[in-house]
């Protein structure tokens, strides 16, 4: 199992491990261990919580964390997905390149969405990606000021861009390409920039959590996501139409797809959806600090039963007034920190639902509940 | 269970403290206002009922009535106090499970019978289930299906409810700051007909399929959501929607009112109240402020209620500029002749002053304005939620009414302005010169236009005068008090600049006498006016007015006269142009 995965490591330097307070947890495990596609399964470990016997890295807490060269090597692939009706779909998707392999590897998978990107704010970055897509991509960070240069990645070929990751929070990474929807049919995922004080989302206290979720809402429009995987000339037919629709059936040729009528026939969290997507496990009076990131194309509203969240950031910056919310839109392309504390009340075994409230609970045309449905359970 | 609606007077005590005080009437006393059902113990029903639309369409809606009531929709607003434990006896009888869920309730729902679903205990069909938790937080909430929710709460299954903070009922929070005087619901949904077909015919339906015709504000459709509260004509849909309120005022209407928005559709709403900004204080029966416990209140005229999300507004309503006839907007007004009103329908009252009464054009059908009250839309910014089935306008829209700070209608009078109905000119005579030459389009201030005329050329006098009067009509036989009359003019050389008659003419402002059959003395004004508009504001003619109203062959007329003289050897060609002129008077 993989959580939120560095591609590096940092030397915490001069400064002690607490034995109270572990490692930002985060789950540090090396990448390419497991199935690309599951990298966003679990909740992101417990603060302090060694559980599931898996090799963890542990990262010291530091006081002021210094900043340390990142490099991260990214591939863009063609992939699939399969979705809790059993429609299988082709995607596109960003991995990260195992450090001693090739993008070309058995088991380097396209994610959906993306793997998070972890950095340090002051952290230097640097993105290499491998373009092993027919068509070419952009990488863009919204919120992230990029070191000038190229952003294009061609096909066939690599580019690497570099920023300074200078103000804490979530964010999200996409492709540009293809008018945006290279984006929609999966090369996006989420960047967290870390602040100096660990546990936290942002330099405030107030953003302290001791547990944290992705939160990444995508959606799925089969025409489109057919269309990728087609060719039109020399590219893929994403680009080729002048629009592309619809819950069309997966063998539903693109033509038939427009997305002036854009109408998803799935939508995912971290790429899953409902019953596919995992719960977080969280104990009573816990802060579980949810980042979310909408990587789709709709606006996203999510509400939930038994307690209510407090948002501290927006967009990559800290909020002045934090204000809470059961309900919540997350504009499409936006980011949001939200931090639900579990009621200190609360049973073992409660579960405290967060879903979709424009209820588009299903999994295309299937029977039964499906869509944004995910749960905070107490374990 | 009882119904309520909450409101508090307020009066001013001896000390100059405001006395509240609470008074709890029947539903149906109050025509508009949010219709509270009192707890903390109700008994409802999930069951089937038709609504209707305003294009005559109806649709099967499922909701929640009580138990052994009349159905409704939505379900009734369910108002408790902070800290009641809180008691939904629910009956289900609907043809299959359902449940309810409490969005933002904290004090741990718990449920007995019933068995286990997805979000909440679920109650088969023709089975019956208890929901208990404590209302920790004041606030205004959401009750709703945890039961295969994109098919339950789109055919209706969702409402309010209400938290009021202990020992503070007239309060939004336990703030001070969120005291009010009346309270609003906007409750927003949506309704996909093809669904609610597909469901009272027992037809499948592909809910990926969604497509919303009618955009509901307390299930109703514009206009009925301006119809009072428990109309009989809309019987199974007992909210309206008016927002019905008066200026502030520091003492006698001090407070806001509280406006309790609620998304319970599935889509967001763009909801754009126009006329006042609306102060946002609280998210999903949360208060709004900065970490040191400050308000953190916006202002706005226009937000997205998100689906799920519940909103509080005050909402006071100042008049800032006390614009007036006698305090005349600074700007030009369109002739009236020149507007035109959709459907021969208007909530416009003719002036744009409050408080008063104007003239509309003869083609208004409908002056829905008794008092000069103003009118204000508010309503969804999407277009296609302003409509019924494409139809506009319709849908989710409703308005705000602010009447007059004394009151609309009652004790009995009601300020009206008029514009002059007919222009006659006693002298010259003959007409020697054309009106083309006078500019038109000179200003008109403040909504209705009197393009006046007078004219000149007499060779060989040495006085010259221009004389005319205005003829107002239909002005009530008896009841008149307090008759004003408003001029603006000017008199100007011919052939000359604009403005550049100095020192003008000697001006007589008079109203006719009946009693008299001539004007009235002492004349309304007398000054000399040149090439520049003088106004002359809300002259009194002395009492009684019932002497300037006609009867007989001139029953209803009242006239208006301007004169004006130039003496002297060398006296030259001039012109008069009355820009304006307007009278106001009380009447029943």
């Amino acid at each position: 199992m993989q959580a939120l995965s560095h591609s590096h490591h940092r030397t915490a330097t001069g400064v002690a491990l607490r034995a109270v307070v572990l490692a930002l947890v985060i789950g540090l495990v090396l990448s390419g261990v497991a199935s690309a596609r599951q990298a966003y399964e679990a909740p992101l470990a417990r603060h302090g919580n060694v559980a599931h016997g898996k090799k963890k890295h542990k990262r010291a807490k530091h006081r002021r964390a210094r900043a340390a060269a990142v490099s991260i090597d990214l591939c863009a692939k063609q992939g699939t997905v399969t979705l809790p009706d059993s429609t299988t779909l082709p995607t596109w998707g960003f991995v990260k390149k195992p450090p001693a392999g090739s993008c070309t590897d058995a088991g380097v998978d396209a994610q959906i969405p993306g793997p998070v990107l972890d950095v340090n704010a002051g952290d230097p970055v640097t993105v290499n990606v491998q373009n092993l897509l027919p068509d070419d991509l952009a990488l863009d960070i919204p919120g992230i000021r990029l070191d000038a240069g190229p952003t294009s990645v061609p096909a066939g070929g690599s580019r690497t861009v570099t920023f300074t990751a200078n103000n804490p929070g979530t964010y999200l990474y996409e492709s540009s390409g293809d008018a945006g929807r290279q984006a929609e049919v999966g090369l996006a995922g989420a960047l967290i920039v870390r602040p100096a004080a660990s546990g936290q989302a942002y330099n405030a206290a107030s953003t302290a959590y001791n547990k944290e979720s992705m939160m990444v809402l995508s959606e799925i429009v089969p025409g489109l996501n057919n269309a990728a995987a087609q060719t039109c000339g020399s590219q893929s037919c994403l680009g080729s139409f002048e629009m592309y629709d619809y819950k069309t059936a997966a063998t539903d040729a693109p033509q038939d797809a427009r997305v002036s009528n854009f109408k998803p026939a799935y939508r995912l969290i971290n790429g899953k959806a409902y019953p596919q997507i995992p719960t977080i496990n969280a104990a009573a009076g816990d802060r579980v600090l949810l980042r979310y990131v909408n990587a789709g194309s709709e606006q996203a509203t999510t509400t939930m039963l038994g307690t209510d969240a407090r948002m501290v950031g927006r967009g990559a910056s800290p909020l002045g007034a934090p204000f809470d919310f059961v309900a919540e839109t997350f504009p499409a392309g936006s980011t949001g920190d939200a931090i639900v504390t579990v009621p200190a009340s609360a049973a073992s075994g409660t579960k405290f639902p967060i879903y979709d409230r424009h209820l588009e609970l299903f999994n295309g045309s299937a029977t039964g509940l499906g869509g944004r449905i995910r749960f905070i359970e107490v374990p | 269970m009882r119904l309520s609606v909450h409101r508090t007077a307020l009066s001013v005590a001896a000390a100059g403290l405001l006395a509240a005080l609470t008074i709890v009437a029947p539903a149906s006393a109050a025509p508009t206002g949010m219709e509270c059902t009192d707890g903390p113990t109700f008994n409802l029903t999930a069951r089937a009922g038709q609504m209707e639309t305003p294009d005559g369409n109806s649709a099967l809606m499922w909701s929640y009535a009580p138990t052994g009531g009349h159905f409704q929709t939505p379900g009734p607003v369910l108002c408790v106090d902070e800290g009641d434990t809180v008691t939904v006896h629910l009956h289900n009888a609907l043809p299959e499970a359902t449940s309810l869920v409490f969005p933002g309730q904290t004090g741990g729902v718990t449920a007995s019978g019933g068995s286990s679903g997805l979000f909440a205990k679920e109650v088969a069909a023709g089975g019956d289930i208890t929901y208990t938790f404590t209302a920790n937080n004041p606030g205004t909430y959401i009750y709703e299906s945890g039961t295969d929710p994109s098919k339950q709460v789109e055919m209706g299954l969702a409402s309010a409810i209400v938290v009021r903070p202990a020992g503070h009922s007239d309060r939004a929070y336990g703030d001070s700051a969120t005291s009010f005087s009346d309270e609003y619901l906007i409750m927003l949904n949506e309704i996909d007909p093809e669904l609610h077909s597909a469901v009272e015919n027992n037809t499948a339906f592909d809910i990926t399929t969604r497509k919303d015709r009618y955009y509901t504000i307390n299930g109703r459709s514009f206009p009925d959501t301006l119809q009072d509260n428990d109309v009989p004509w809309l019987e199974n849909q007992p909210y309206g929607a008016l927002v019905h309120i008066k200026p502030y005022d520091a003492t006698l209407n001090p407070r806001p009112v509280l406006i309790r928005m609620i998304n319970v559709g599935t889509a967001n709403h763009p909801f754009h109240p126009h006329g006042e900004n609306l102060q946002f204080i609280a998210q999903d029966g949360r208060e709004i402020k900065t970490p040191s416990g400050n308000d953190a209140v916006t202002e706005h005229f226009g937000e997205t209620v998100p689906s799920g999300a519940t909103e509080d507004y005050l909402l006071s309503f100042r008049d800032q500029d006390s614009f007036a006839p006698g305090n005349p907007v600074p700007v030009t007004f369109p002739s009236y002749r020149d507007l035109t009103f959709k459907d021969s329908n208007t909530w416009y009252s003719g002036s744009p002053y409050l408080g008063t009464v104007g003239k509309l054009p003869a083609t208004t059908v409908s002056q829905q304005n008794v008092c000069g009250a103003f009118f204000f839309p508010w309503h969804s910014h999407a277009l296609n939620e302003f409509a019924n089935y494409d139809a506009g306008f319709g849908g989710m829209a409703t308005l705000l009414r602010v009447d007059p700070l004394t009151g609309c209608g009652t004790p009995g009078l009601t300020t009206r302005t008029a514009s002059p109905d007919s222009v006659t000119r006693t002298s010259p005579t003959p007409v020697v010169t054309s009106t083309t030459l006078l500019p038109n389009g000179l200003a008109a201030i403040g909504g209705l236009r009197a393009d006046i005329v007078s004219n000149l050329s007499l060779s060989g006098n040495t006085t010259r005068t221009t004389d005319w009067y205005a003829t107002f009509n239909n002005v009530p036989a008896s009841g008149v008090q307090n008759l004003k009359v408003y001029y603006t003019g000017r008199n100007r050389r011919v052939l000359q600049p604009l403005s550049g008659w100095t020192p003008g003419c000697a001006q007589t402002v008079r109203i006719w006498n009946w009693t008299t059959n001539n004007w009235n003395t002492p004349s309304l004004d007398s000054q000399t006016v040149g090439g520049t508009d003088v106004a002359i504001p809300d002259p009194v003619p002395s009492a009684p007015d019932s002497k300037y109203i006609g009867t007989g062959v001139n029953a209803g007329q009242v006239r208006v006269g301007v004169r004006c003289v130039l003496n002297g050897p060398g006296a030259v060609n001039y012109f008069s142009s009355g820009d304006f002129m307007q009278i106001t008077y009380d009447a029943p």
